[in-house]
């Protein structure tokens, strides 16, 4: 199924990716953003905040926002 | 005042239509680069059809100077594809819905507490929380965002931080957050990615990056480092001092740091190096207070000169009286020594050596 991601980290890109059946939010970020934290990112499905174990849905919206952003 | 749902409505709308409006200068911008590059392409083509004519007719000096145009054609074409790779890529931003741009702003107001709206100026703005980073406090900050500047070719423009509670750097009123200076964020690592949610009319993802932004500091590239936020900054070398290590001159009151505050050889008080003035007599640095001007002659001293009389003055007339005694001594000596002579011519001198000294042998003889 594909779901709508958008990475506001580095170039801020959306766009539709696949994602398996059963993919939980959390699964679904460490697949995406490895190594990185989760509490380091706002993290909205369908704009709304939801638990990590929340499983992904066709069509979903999905937005990672570092919490941490370097400014110069 | 929180925001109405007919405001949102009216917002949503200014920024579509403002979004349509980036969009097209955006294409028209792609067009003008392209067409650039174009005309590079076309003389590549013109100079290789000059080299074919300067060939065919042995015009050698004429060839090299077409090479000549061949090679600065070059030299300008390589950094033309990025620029239309930079100018391509907004483009492909799709402008949003109506109802998407109305979720962004319901969402905002979701994620802050409160969106609000003014029609008048057409400025959507949220507010943080207060803001502390590394124990310096910088108080709370609105994000303004100025609908009618988002249609520019660089959204950058269109946002404004301002401090509402402004604890700005000591150094420079106008820097109110270190990566914030006159309302303008230098968004950094964060730049390309405000810049495509604004484009995108993704007004939350940007708010909550400029809120990220907001809440870090980055220490390798600050308008002001927080560590010297309180500081004061040295009259002598312009050094930035933290407050609770700045010296101050006794004299005239000037902040200075450690390196630049020398002290008083007789009282021991900090002073800028301009308020201490060296004694001519034993060459120490002294403040104005235990500095003291000889009355007759103007020569400065420290009062622990000025008080031994050391002023050279004082010494020339002391050496002058040395001098007059001496002379005096001198004097009367030489009239006693004539008076002297005169007597010892008799036979004998007043000690009576005379007496006593024994003839010489010649005048023995001749006697």
């Amino acid at each position: 199924m594909k779901v709508l991601w958008i990475n506001n980290d580095g170039g801020g890109f959306a766009d539709y990716v696949n994602v398996a059946e059963d993919t939980t939010v959390e699964k679904f970020f460490s697949e995406r953003l490895s190594g990185r934290s989760p509490g380091d990112y706002l993290i909205r499905v369908n704009r709304q905040p939801v638990p990590k174990n929340y499983v992904l849905k066709e069509g979903d919206r999905i937005t990672m926002t570092p919490t941490k952003i370097e400014g110069a | 005042m929180k925001v109405s749902k007919r405001q949102l409505v009216q917002a949503a709308h200014d920024i579509r239509d403002q979004l349509q409006i980036q969009k097209e200068r955006r294409y028209k911008e792609l067009r003008q680069r392209l067409a650039h590059y174009i005309d590079r392409v076309d003389q590549l083509e013109s100079f290789k059809r000059k080299l074919s004519i300067c060939e065919a007719h042995g015009w050698k000096d004429a060839e090299a100077k077409v090479v000549k145009g061949v090679e600065i054609a070059l030299h300008e074409l390589p950094y033309l594809l990025p620029e239309i790779e930079r100018a391509v890529m907004p483009c492909t931003a799709q402008v949003p819905s109506l109802k998407d741009i109305y979720q962004e702003l319901i969402q905002s107001d979701e994620e802050f507490g409160e969106l609000r709206y003014s029609s008048k100026d057409d400025v959507l703005s949220v507010t943080t929380e207060p803001i502390e980073l590394e124990g310096v406090y910088l108080g709370e900050f609105e994000i303004q965002l100025h609908i009618t500047r988002l249609g520019g070719i660089h959204s950058n423009e269109a946002y404004r931080i301002v401090a509402l509670d402004p604890h700005p750097a000591a150094g420079n009123e106008s820097v109110t957050h270190p990566h914030v200076s006159e309302e303008r964020l230098c968004p950094g690592d964060g730049d390309a990615s405000i810049q495509m949610a604004l484009s995108s009319g993704r007004i939350c993802d940007f708010l909550t990056m400029v809120r990220s932004i907001l809440t870090t500091y980055n220490k390798s590239s600050p308008y002001i480092h927080l560590s010297e936020w309180d500081g004061r900054q040295c009259a002598e070398c312009s050094a930035w001092v933290n407050s609770d290590e700045v010296y101050y001159c006794h004299s005239c009151e000037v902040d200075l740091c450690d390196e630049c505050a020398p002290c008083c050889s007789l009282c021991e008080e900090t002073n800028c190096p301009g308020c201490l003035q060296t004694c001519s007599h034993c060459e120490e640095a002294v403040c104005r207070g235990c500095i003291k001007e000889c009355p007759e002659c103007g020569e400065t001293l420290c009062s622990d000169c000025a008080d031994e009389g050391k002023c050279s003055c004082s010494q020339k007339d002391e050496e002058e009286e040395s001098n007059e005694r001496e002379r005096e001594e001198n004097a009367e000596g030489s009239y006693r020594q004539g008076i002297d002579t005169q007597v010892g011519a008799g036979g004998f001198d007043s000690t009576g050596e005379e007496e006593n000294t024994p003839a010489h042998p010649a005048s023995v003889a001749a006697g």
